[in-house]
């Protein structure tokens, strides 16, 4: 699964949830007692929606929560998930922990860098990918193994890794 | 509550069930270090520094003690060690501090406390006064078995006020929890995870808060310290003097820190002071202009149409000669004095002494701002009387707190601190009656906002009283109170549901149920200040607020709930003093023949026995011409007064006039004699706070060169005008006092120290009365709603950088539906007109705002609010309209 539109960098100031995801924004809320438990989902709902979290997207989560603003910052910066940079429209995660390791995620990384040109935490020029390592996927039978987008692809070497990179426009 | 024995390093204490074993330590004094743990927060336990050894009594099957050989209870230590900060201390339990296993553990948490933080000691500023210094010494090793790089952050300015160099950062919490908790902020937060957490703000924008720089304070080590004395001074090298703060009249101390003659920083104490560790911006970094070069360093008396430097003796003989002639020619009533609210109390009582007794004159009043006569008595019996006060820890403590129209952020902001931290600690509820949504009133802190109309003040008043009378009057009213309850429910008769939501703009649910709920608190709180007092229909108002505090039981006959927070830091001092026309000091009327003979006795002199003019009919009276000497003790008139236009005409006209002040300002450019005084930090004296606490105040430097303190330079005029005045210390002035006046019978500095004494002895009678609300003016033109605001702060705060800049310059603040029908942008020139004049300014566009009002904080240089003129019955309205492009490039 591919990534839903990526913001351009330069972030409009102020964000407003588009009318699709409305009536979802609604339905998480409604699901705790209190509002400021729905501070979770409804970063991942502005994080689909305009690809990373974007400054204003943060504001707007507070702002429907009535929430700080520091406070859903604060949130935001504690997960690895949340992407508080714009990334490309593949993000390649390639999981470092004990299992991948020793099958060979180490090597499997290298060769993603060498063959986009681009180290942890950076994106293509062109914009179709960002790379990076992560912890564990939970899917340690299968390592190595590799996170892109939503999609999980195991047992990995040098060859699939080559495929899928081709399939990924 | 109940009572459970401790012992802690083998003595033993008890200690109210609950404490928790480090505040037990304390009692005991025994020394568990802390860095996370805070009075004011509850606990948290992220630092583990307190580590303890911890047991209880050893139970049997009886569920008996288990006692051991020597007839004592065994006792059973739990495995591993436990924090101090988090574990309640139960009875009969065991802590051993300073045992093997609890140094050797703490001993290890210092080490992974140290993992991270840098060496940086010698380039810190909290280096010397560093609490991880001092513990790492205490208790920490010379060695680290850590070998791996530190982990770094970017250093990062969090505004004008707060540096933030996270390297030294131990995650301790209390910054951020301060922030929430205490100063309803939350303008910080930890960012990022585990290793690598920071405190930061939302995206690490420069700080949108109140810039009190009390994450600084707060801060065990040097995470946080402040930009404007980074790098000034090491500790060790500032002479530190715990004095009182003069920018409200919360009355916080201080500690500032002098090196040489210069002021460098301000803080707080912990255990000293009402406010302990808690100071707002103003008093954390309003204090540089103490050492202003502005500073006046000679009397300056006008020779041929300027002022010219002379010596001491030379402008005290000229003031004395020229009051002298002008009391011959004219009567002492020609002769009146004001301002003074910012003295100590010493120099306050010396100030009626010189106009009462030396020159013979009752025109005395302090509250320049006033627009009214309000009687000298009106805020002592809205405030009980003299019946003992609410304090800080009451109002901390309180279920139901009612602020009327007062903006705590600008006037009160202790108050507010205390305020927020009760609603999130003790569930304290607010209900904030302010036309403005002010910060209080924000539905952060989940209170009631009374959003009442401009002008509509007294009826708001009138409306919860007469909702408290429908509950029932309380049973314990002193007998002169419920002897008018039966008048007063008359004429509270008209106010209906339908007269309330139509006077008031409320619905009648909200004030009955406002009502309802300061009636049936147990433990509340009323709080009103300078909106109340500064009212045009000050006295009215004052009564209706004393008639709200007995019928909701906020007064009763033993104490008083209400409390009054005055323009300057010892308003309440000069009410107490004597800086009433009507009154001597102590709350003697001065028409009472007995109370004015025994002043006069010990004075050597017959005193006036009519009460003399108030500030603004002394205002008027001196344009009239009918007033002919003006003594402006420490007040910017020009911009105090209510009508600045007429201030200026009384000011020319005056045959002479005589201020004292620190700086040359316009009031003192208009002078002909000019008295160069000393500031608050260099002198001694009392200041009598809003809790009716007299507190004792240290001088931390001498005077600047060629100034005086205030109580000198009466002195020496009384001197020349041939008083036998031989006070060599304000003590000396205290002691008379302490001889003379009721309220301060019996006291003495000593018994002052160290944080403060009430007085309660005096009593003056209450009442119940009723005054119907003036008409609000017709016509058209939007509400002019002043007040104070946080940063800028009369006179002084434009001399003081840090404040200067976070103030910004004078404007208007519009509603942005008011905005878009004036078709002004933000930064827009917005021309005000009022009866009186017209000020323009530029517009900030503000949603606290309510339409058709526009709000100017009147304590911008440059504002003018009252060059529109002075406000009339219920308020003042003006004609807002966008300024033409021309005005905006002339401004």
């Amino acid at each position: 699964m591919s990534h839903a539109p990526v913001m351009p960098v330069e972030a409009p100031a102020v964000l407003e949830w588009p009318e699709a995801v409305k009536a979802e924004v609604a339905e998480a809320i409604s699901h705790y007692p209190v509002k400021r438990s729905a501070v979770l989902p409804l970063l991942w709902i502005a994080q689909r929606t305009w690809g990373w979290l974007p400054p204003a997207a943060m504001q707007l989560v507070a702002r429907t929560l009535e929430l700080n603003e520091p406070e859903v910052f604060g949130v935001a910066t504690f997960y690895t998930m949340f992407n508080l940079q714009p990334v490309g429209r593949h993000h390649l995660q390639v999981c470092m922990t004990l299992s991948c390791s020793l099958m060979g995620a180490d090597r499997l990384f290298k060769h993603l860098e060498h063959k986009l040109g681009i180290g942890h935490g950076e994106t293509t020029a062109d914009g179709r990918f960002t790379l990076r390592r992560v912890e564990c996927l939970a899917a340690c039978g299968g390592g190595p193994c590799m996170q892109v987008g939503l999609d999980y692809y195991e047992d990995l070497d040098e060859t699939k890794v080559d495929a899928i990179l081709e399939k990924l426009k | 509550m109940s009572m459970v024995k401790v012992t802690i390093d083998g003595r033993t204490i008890e200690v109210p069930a609950g404490t928790l074993i480090t505040d037990a330590a304390k009692m005991a004094e025994v020394h568990v270090p802390i860095f996370c743990s805070h009075s004011k927060l509850p606990p948290l336990g992220a630092c583990r520094i307190c580590v303890v050894e911890v047991g209880t009594p050893k139970m049997g099957p009886d569920r008996k003690p288990v006692l051991g050989p020597d007839g004592s209870p065994e006792i059973a230590w739990m495995p591993k060690v436990q924090t101090g900060c988090t574990t309640p201390v139960t009875d009969g339990m065991h802590v051993k501090t300073a045992s093997a296993t609890a140094t050797q553990a703490r001993k290890g948490v210092m080490e992974f406390l140290l993992v991270n933080h840098p060496l940086d000691c010698p380039v810190c500023d909290e280096g010397g006064e560093c609490q991880l210094q001092d513990l790492a010494f205490a208790f920490g090793q010379d060695f680290s078995r850590m070998e791996q790089a530190k982990r770094t952050f970017d250093s990062e300015d969090l505004g004008p006020i707060v540096k933030k160099e996270a390297n030294r950062c131990i995650v301790c919490m209390r910054c951020v929890r301060y922030c929430d908790q205490v100063m309803g902020e939350d303008a910080l937060t930890a960012h990022q995870r585990g290793a690598h957490t920071e405190i930061s703000s939302f995206n690490r924008q420069p700080l949108d808060c109140e810039q009190c720089g009390n994450c600084i304070e707060v801060c065990p080590v040097g995470a946080l310290t402040a930009l404007p004395y980074r790098f000034k001074a090491r500790p060790w090298d500032l002479r530190q003097h715990i004095t009182l703060c003069p920018h409200c009249s919360n009355g916080c101390s201080v500690r500032l820190g002098v090196r040489g003659m210069e002021v460098l920083r301000a803080r707080g104490t912990e255990n000293r002071g009402v406010n302990q560790e808690f100071l707002c911006v103003r008093g954390r970094f309003g204090h540089d202009f103490v050492n202003s070069a502005d500073r006046l360093s000679a009397p300056l008396v006008k020779q041929g149409g300027s002022l010219q430097p002379v010596t001491w003796d030379e402008a005290s003989a000229q003031a004395a000669s020229r009051l002298r002639d002008i009391a011959a020619a004219h009567g002492p009533g020609a002769i009146a004095f004001l301002g003074g609210e910012q003295l100590f109390t010493e120099e306050q009582y010396l100030m009626q002494k010189l106009a009462r007794a030396v020159l013979g004159t009752n025109h005395v009043d302090g509250r320049t701002r006033t627009v009214a006569r309000v009687p000298g008595d009106a805020v002592l019996r809205a405030t009980g009387g003299g019946r003992p006060p609410l304090t800080f820890t009451d109002l901390v403590n309180a279920q139901e707190v009612l602020v009327l129209f007062d903006d705590l952020q600008g006037e009160s902001p202790y108050a507010q601190a205390l305020a927020i931290r009760g609603q999130h600690q003790t569930g304290l509820h607010l209900t904030v009656a302010h036309p403005r949504r002010v910060k209080l009133a924000r539905p952060k802190f989940k209170g009631d906002w009374l959003g009442v109309q401009p002008g509509a003040e007294l009826a708001l008043v009138h409306a919860l009283t007469k909702a408290a009378l429908d509950l029932g009057a309380p049973s314990d009213l002193p007998g002169e109170i419920s002897w008018g309850l039966e008048a007063l429910t008359k004429s509270l008769a008209s106010w209906t549901s339908e007269r309330m939501t139509r006077e008031t703009g409320l619905s009648a649910d909200a004030i009955v149920a406002a009502a309802k709920r300061l009636r049936g608190a147990e433990r509340k709180a009323v709080l009103f200040g300078r909106a109340v007092t500064e009212h045009p229909q000050a006295a009215a108002l004052l009564q209706a607020i004393e008639n709200l505090g007995w019928l909701t039981g906020a007064l009763t006959s033993s104490a008083s709930r209400v409390m009054y927070a005055g323009t300057h830091s010892n308003s309440q001092g000069a009410l107490d003093n004597g800086l009433t026309p009507d009154f001597l000091p102590g709350y003697v009327p001065v028409t009472d023949a007995a109370g004015r003979e025994a002043f006069g006795k010990s004075w050597g002199c017959t005193l006036d026995g009519e009460a003399g003019m108030s500030a603004p009919e002394i205002l008027e009276a001196t344009a009239a011409g009918r007033i002919k000497a003006l003594w402006i003790v420490g007040d910017q008139w020009l911009r105090t007064a209510p009508d600045a236009a007429l201030a200026a005409r009384a000011l020319a006209a005056a045959e002479l006039v005589i201020v004292n002040d620190l700086f040359m300002t316009e009031t003192a450019r208009a002078a002909h004699v000019v008295f160069p005084v000393a500031s608050f930090a260099e002198k001694d004296g009392t200041s009598v706070n809003c809790e009716r606490r007299a507190q004792k105040a240290t001088r931390a430097l001498s005077p600047k060169r060629g100034s005086r303190a205030d109580w000198e330079v009466f002195q020496f005029v009384a001197q020349v005008l041939g008083a036998d005045w031989r006070y060599r210390t304000t003590e000396d002035v205290f002691r008379e006092m302490a001889r003379l006046v009721p309220v301060w019978h019996g006291m003495s500095w000593a018994s002052l120290l160290p944080n403060g004494a009430t007085w309660s002895a005096t009593r003056v009678a209450g009442s119940l009365g009723y005054a119907e609300p003036d008409a609000k003016p017709a016509g058209e033109g939007m509400w002019l709603l002043s007040g104070g605001t946080l940063f800028a702060v009369d006179g002084v705060g434009e001399r003081c950088s840090s404040l200067a800049r976070l103030a910004k310059h004078a404007r208007v603040f519009v509603s942005p539906a008011e905005a878009s029908r004036l078709g002004a942008a933000a930064g827009d020139m917005l021309e005000l007109e009022g009866p009186a004049g017209v000020v323009v300014l530029p517009v900030e566009i503000d949603d606290s705002v309510p339409p058709s009002a526009v709000f100017v904080p009147y304590a911008y240089a440059g504002a003018g609010v009252n060059r529109l003129g002075a406000p009339k019955g219920a308020g003042l309205r003006v004609k807002a309209r966008k300024a033409a492009a021309a005005a905006k490039a002339g401004a």
